[in-house]
């Protein structure tokens, strides 16, 4: 049966988004979006930054190893300030993408430590501090990795042999 | 009777451009969308990656006396059960002095996988694939020999081989990427090194729409590691004394 349009189709006005409705769509539309963007750059960022920590605790931690491993009487010659960009390897060569921009400052302190539930009893040794960082937009430095060792001093290795 | 009002040639033009330029902007917005969330895994895998080749060389370091092969993409770690200074008692004294049994020694090599990236790898020797009597080796600083070794056993099938971190690539330094992810050394002396450098990096090319691809490096993440052996041990060999 063909359409014939009735006398109350005709009046009624065609439903339509207006004008404000289409708006008020974008924005939410527009608003969600921003909301996912920001959510994934925010994402991002705090890999970026999960990123330079594990990095930075690799150089830290190349550094106490070496200090821990060091002849006992010359670890305080590894204390200093490795300024980022001047960060190297252990063979001499340059720190490459990311590690390069970041600095290393080593100290190495003689504090004697006393021992917990044993009174008295205090251990000489060397008290190494790495810390990692690199410099955030305003070249502030922003710390990244710290660690902090006590190295005792043995009679093997500042005596020779045991006694 | 009124017709029912039907769209203009122009309503229609205007929709059509309107409804492309909002797909076009949908469709750019799920494209970042799923690069960001691509480079996101290949990031995790990279920290995830980067956290278990350090713990894992740290440890066989400190288990570690001596690097007995010194190669670019090839270590071999000598890992006794005990120093050589309290090496046994009497005529086992000197056991560990001349012999090496097969679980005291450890490779870890970068290999190259069939799609172009490489894979930091450990080999052990099964033991239970060598005939008795026949997994001791005499001790040497020879390289050569242990390079023989190796690629002996291998081809005997007595090498258990299992990955440490895959997916990896070759380090870049000031632009220039190496032919290949590579081990370094604080010096050349098998008899003095102590220190183990580890270069490799983790690459994510750009896709092109058919997700082939393109050459172009869409992230690139370097590392560097040093390790250090904390317990050394001099072998005579070495002319050092125990």
């Amino acid at each position: 049966m063909p359409f014939r349009p009735t006398t109350s189709s005709m009046n009624t006005a065609r439903a339509a988004f207006t004008l404000v409705e289409c708006l008020v769509a974008l924005v939410i539309v527009a608003m969600a979006a921003a909301a996912a963007s920001t959510a994934i750059g925010s994402g991002i960022a705090a890999q970026e930054d999960a990123l330079r920590i594990t990095l930075a605790a690799a150089c830290a931690e190349s550094r106490m190893t070496e200090a821990l491993t060091t002849e006992y009487g010359t670890a305080p010659n590894l204390a200093g300030h490795e300024l980022p960009g001047a960060l190297v390897a252990s063979d001499g060569t340059a720190m490459p993408g990311l590690m390069s921009e970041m600095g290393r400052r080593t100290t190495v302190a003689a504090e004697p430590q006393a021992i917990p539930g044993f009174a008295g009893l205090v251990l000489t040794g060397w008290q190494i501090t790495i810390t990692v960082y690199d410099l955030n937009e305003d070249g502030g430095e922003r710390e990244l990795a710290v660690l902090r060792r006590f190295r005792p001093e043995t009679w093997e290795e500042t005596q020779g042999d045991a006694p | 009777m009124k017709r029912p009002r039907a769209f203009t040639l122009l309503e229609l033009m205007v929709a059509t451009v309107t409804v492309t330029m909002v797909a076009g902007a949908v469709a750019g917005f799920l494209g970042t969308f799923h690069r960001a969330l691509r480079l996101q895994d290949v990031r995790a895998a990279a920290i995830v990656r980067t956290a278990a080749v350090q713990a894992h060389v740290s440890r066989l370091m400190l288990e570690s006396r001596m690097l007995l092969e010194q190669d670019q993409q090839r270590t071999l770690l000598w890992l006794p059960s005990e120093m050589l200074e309290d090496s046994g008692a009497g005529a086992e004294s000197a056991f560990d002095l001349v012999n090496l049994t097969a679980d005291e020694l450890h490779w870890l090599l970068f290999e190259q996988e069939p799609d172009g990236s490489w894979s930091l790898k450990e080999a052990v020797v099964n033991a239970a694939t060598i005939p008795a009597g026949q997994g001791d080796r005499y001790f040497t600083v020879d390289a050569d020999y242990w390079n023989g070794v190796f690629e002996d056993l291998r081809a005997a099938g007595q090498l258990t081989i299992f990955p440490i971190a895959e997916g990896l690539a070759p380090m870049a330094r000031d632009g220039v990427v190496a032919a290949a992810p590579r081990f370094t050394y604080g010096n050349a002396s098998i008899c003095t090194n102590r220190v183990l450098g580890i270069e490799f990096a983790f690459m994510r090319e750009r896709l092109d729409d058919a997700g082939d691809p393109t050459g172009e490096e869409e992230l690139r993440l370097d590392v560097r590691l040093d390790e250090h052996m904390p317990f050394p041990d001099i072998h005579p060999i070495c002319g050092g004394g125990s």
